[in-house]
């Protein structure tokens, strides 16, 4: 008890005083998981589009290929894609391990099956009237693809934050591919809030640990009420 | 009067189904109320879904004749018509977004991007006179008797208020054929007057109705002429005074007679 | 936006200044003296490095695949294979320190105290005590089954125990389990505050089993295999870790006022055997 009490005094000084070595990572983790969503999400959007409102042959097989990679453990994505960037590996030129480019790729490997499953999660709940009715009222075919997407913007929204969220909080493939690097001074180049959590249980500093916790559900938090504000908004 | 739509032979089955419509034929004269009655499953809805060439028939042909302009596309075809179903469908936004959806549908980039300014511009509290296309959507709205409702999202509406809000977003993109299949089912008795009349006033401003009904009194109150559709196939027609009067088959009076009873 | 930033950083890490990748245990990176010799071996070169700290088997590997440009570990036997594979070149002696067992301050199968290391677990399996190992192929790994082997017992389940992690999360665990493990030193004392578990035999450093010194070993990635490593700069590093300089801030490195590492680069004495294999003649 008196460690969680210790660990969120903890977690506030640091943000308080703005713990130089704090930002920096924080900074890394939201770069990082930023630049990840900002290329999957368009990537998902299109997949689930042709996924949910296509009709070809393997679209069944497809999609359950995209259920199924929403599971797949981040080891094993970060393990994949180290083999792949190693030096003697397919990719080993381009010289990206190590690299939050690297931790990007990683990233958008492992979230891109799940905001696209939720994308067409949120499609395909649309009802199929919606689409009847948009055509009844003089869409053309683009415009009634629009249309469904545009009924299914809150599951989209979902998705996003569901992206965000694991992509933020997951630990193996970043520690994997950006191999957890810090400058002397305390200048995150690879480490994200989830590696140096990791780095300080692995020093039995639990609170320190705890607040760096504190501070990583603080983000997620802060973005999820951000987005629950929009969709209770409603008209947009 | 000429004719806006004709129909001939016209056939569909779902797939892996039987088939729903068996060699239909019609005329539809421009400016009429014209009812397709019938019991249920007769295939009313199916051919609707075909005449708004949501579905292909597989065999037969249907031959558009709108007055006004358009390319002869099938999507400029399709833009002079504008349907209402049994159920309303609305899409998950304001009462105004689903009124205007029609218009914005037809309306190119620049024109909705000078709306969507001019809502930003008005929430800024400046001065900016209403487009077109806002001024045709209060107008819808005025007409089925909504005129407050723009704002409220579509989910806080009855099923009253949400079937008129449906017929006023057909009704906004000005349509020459509206298409309302069973639009007052379901609905109370204010409803379905106010809907009734609403219909009245759009066919006197010349637009053509073809109307699905279940309903005899409503067919007699709004409608023209009438063919009653039995098993996919149109088993009698005619102006409906003369059809209920003096009806040349046993299926209207079975009909009829059924629909009193029920 | 955020990816012009993204770019912008990522270019001035790549282009801005040198920069060497070394892997090495988590040893001797949670104790922080690889950062202090990173310091001021940054300083005095202009040179950034950038540490992937993992056990001796994934670091190992990873220099195998050519991903960093040398290695700092201590597990010899892993080491010369290594040497043997042509991926590394240019092995030196860095500095040693050692293994301890320790254990619950109970110690329910009561080896504290004895002399050696292989007699302590001979009585942590007869009294089949709990007992936690690294299982990761790490160094420390290493060295705990070859004192099982010189022990002459087979460790067994329920009472033993691998948690495949680094050294610090196993203390950890350990600790609250209430487990024997075999640690090195240097992670034990930074860790020692935060701890249920007491040293119960004793390595070398304070005068206890010969079996448990824990020499380090730095060997650069063999640049005939991969030229785009930096190898140049892996042995500027290299020299300044056997230079007095970086000898000394060994030397002088404490967590909690004792001392973790001890130099062994620089010796009157020629002692050949630390540039190869051990059994090179093989």
């Amino acid at each position: 008890m008196s460690s969680l009490v210790s660990a969120f005094s903890q977690a506030f000084s640091m943000i308080a005083r703005l713990d130089p070595y704090l930002l920096s990572v924080v900074g890394v983790s939201l770069r990082v998981s930023g630049m990840a969503l900002l290329i999957s999400v368009p990537i998902s959007a299109v997949f689930a589009s042709l996924l949910g409102l296509g009709r070809f042959p393997g679209r069944n097989l497809l999609r359950t290929l995209v259920y199924t990679g929403m599971g797949v453990p981040s080891v094993i994505v970060g393990l994949v894609v180290l083999l792949l960037l190693s030096r003697s590996g397919p990719f080993g030129g381009l010289g990206l391990l190590w690299t939050p480019t690297a931790m990007v790729i990683s990233q958008c490997v492992l979230v891109t099956p799940l905001i696209t499953g939720v994308m067409l999660s949120a499609l395909v709940a649309v009802d199929q009237a919606v689409s009847e009715a948009a055509h009844s009222l003089g869409a053309s075919r683009l415009q009634r693809v629009w249309t469904v997407i545009r009924e299914a913007r809150f599951g989209f929204l979902t998705a996003v934050l569901a992206g965000f969220g694991r992509a933020i909080s997951e630990v193996g493939s970043v520690l994997l591919v950006g191999g957890n690097i810090v400058f002397p001074g305390g200048v995150s180049y690879t480490r994200t809030l989830t590696t140096a959590i990791v780095v300080e249980t692995r020093k039995g500093r639990f609170e320190a640990a705890l607040a760096l916790g504190i501070v990583l559900i603080a983000i997620v938090l802060s973005l999820n009420l951000l987005a629950g504000r929009l969709q209770r908004r409603g008209s947009w | 009067m000429s004719v806006i739509l004709s129909v001939h032979g016209l056939r569909f089955a779902y797939p892996r189904g039987p088939e729903a419509l068996r060699g239909v034929d019609l005329e539809i004269r421009a400016g009429e109320v014209f009812a397709v009655i019938g019991p249920n499953g007769a295939g009313k809805t199916t051919l609707f879904r075909v005449l708004t060439m949501f579905y292909r028939p597989s065999a037969g042909e249907v031959e558009y004749r709108f007055r006004t302009a358009s390319d002869g596309s099938e999507l400029g075809l399709r833009r002079r018509m504008a349907m209402v179903f049994q159920d309303p469908v609305l899409l998950n936004a304001s009462v105004w977004e689903n009124v205007a959806y029609g218009l914005f549908l037809r309306e190119p980039l620049p024109g909705r991007l000078r709306v969507r300014l001019g809502h930003l511009a008005r929430r800024l509290r400046l001065a900016v006179p209403p487009s077109k296309l806002e001024a045709r959507v209060e107008r819808a709205l005025e007409e089925v008797g909504l005129s407050g409702f723009a704002g409220k999202h579509a989910r806080a509406l009855s099923r009253g208020e949400a079937q008129r809000v449906a017929l006023a977003r057909a009704l906004a993109v000005e349509p020459e054929l509206l298409l309302l299949d069973e639009p007052t089912a379901n609905l109370d008795p204010p409803n379905v007057l106010l809907i009734e009349e609403v219909i009245r006033r759009a066919n006197r401003r010349g637009a053509t109705v073809l109307l699905a009904s279940h309903n005899i009194g409503q067919v007699r109150r709004l409608a023209d002429r009438a063919a009653l559709l039995v098993e996919g196939r149109i088993v009698e027609s005619g102006p409906v005074e003369e059809l209920f009067r003096a009806p040349g088959s046993g299926s209207i009076r079975e009909f009829v007679g059924e629909e009193l009873l029920t | 936006m955020a990816l012009l930033a993204t770019v912008l950083v990522a270019g001035v890490w790549a282009w801005g200044v040198e920069e060497l990748v070394m892997s090495t245990g988590t040893s001797v990176y949670d104790t922080g003296l690889i950062d202090q010799l990173n310091a001021a071996f940054g300083e005095r070169f202009g040179v950034r490095v950038k540490v992937i700290a993992v056990g001796t088997g994934a670091a190992l590997r990873l220099a195998q695949e050519g991903n960093v440009d040398l290695v700092l570990v201590h597990a010899r036997e892993a080491e010369d294979e290594f040497l043997w594979g042509g991926w590394g070149i240019n092995r030196r002696d860095v500095m040693y320190n050692d293994f301890v067992l320790v254990g619950p301050p109970d110690d329910p199968a009561g080896i504290a105290g004895l002399e050696s290391a292989a007699e302590a677990l001979r009585h942590i399996a007869a009294a089949q005590a709990r007992f936690l190992s690294r299982g990761d192929e790490s160094g420390t790994h290493r060295r705990e089954l070859a004192l099982w082997e010189a022990a002459g017992v087979t460790p067994s389940a329920p009472w033993y125990m691998e948690s495949g992690k680094g050294m610090g999360d196993t203390l950890v665990q350990a600790s609250l389990m209430g487990a024997y493990t075999l640690t090195d030193r240097g992670t034990f004392i930074a860790l020692r505050d935060r701890l249920e578990l007491q040293v119960l035999v004793e390595g070398p450093l304070n005068g206890g089993d010969p079996l448990l010194m824990n020499p380090y070993g730095v060997i650069a990635v063999n640049p005939a295999l991969y030229p785009d490593r930096n190898y140049v700069l892996a042995m500027a590093y290299i020299g300044f870790l056997t230079s007095p300089e970086g000898q000394r801030i060994i030397d002088e490195f404490q967590v909690n006022g004792e001392r973790l590492f001890v130099p062994m680069a620089l010796s009157r004495e020629p002692r050949f055997e630390q540039y190869v294999p051990q059994d090179w003649r093989r």
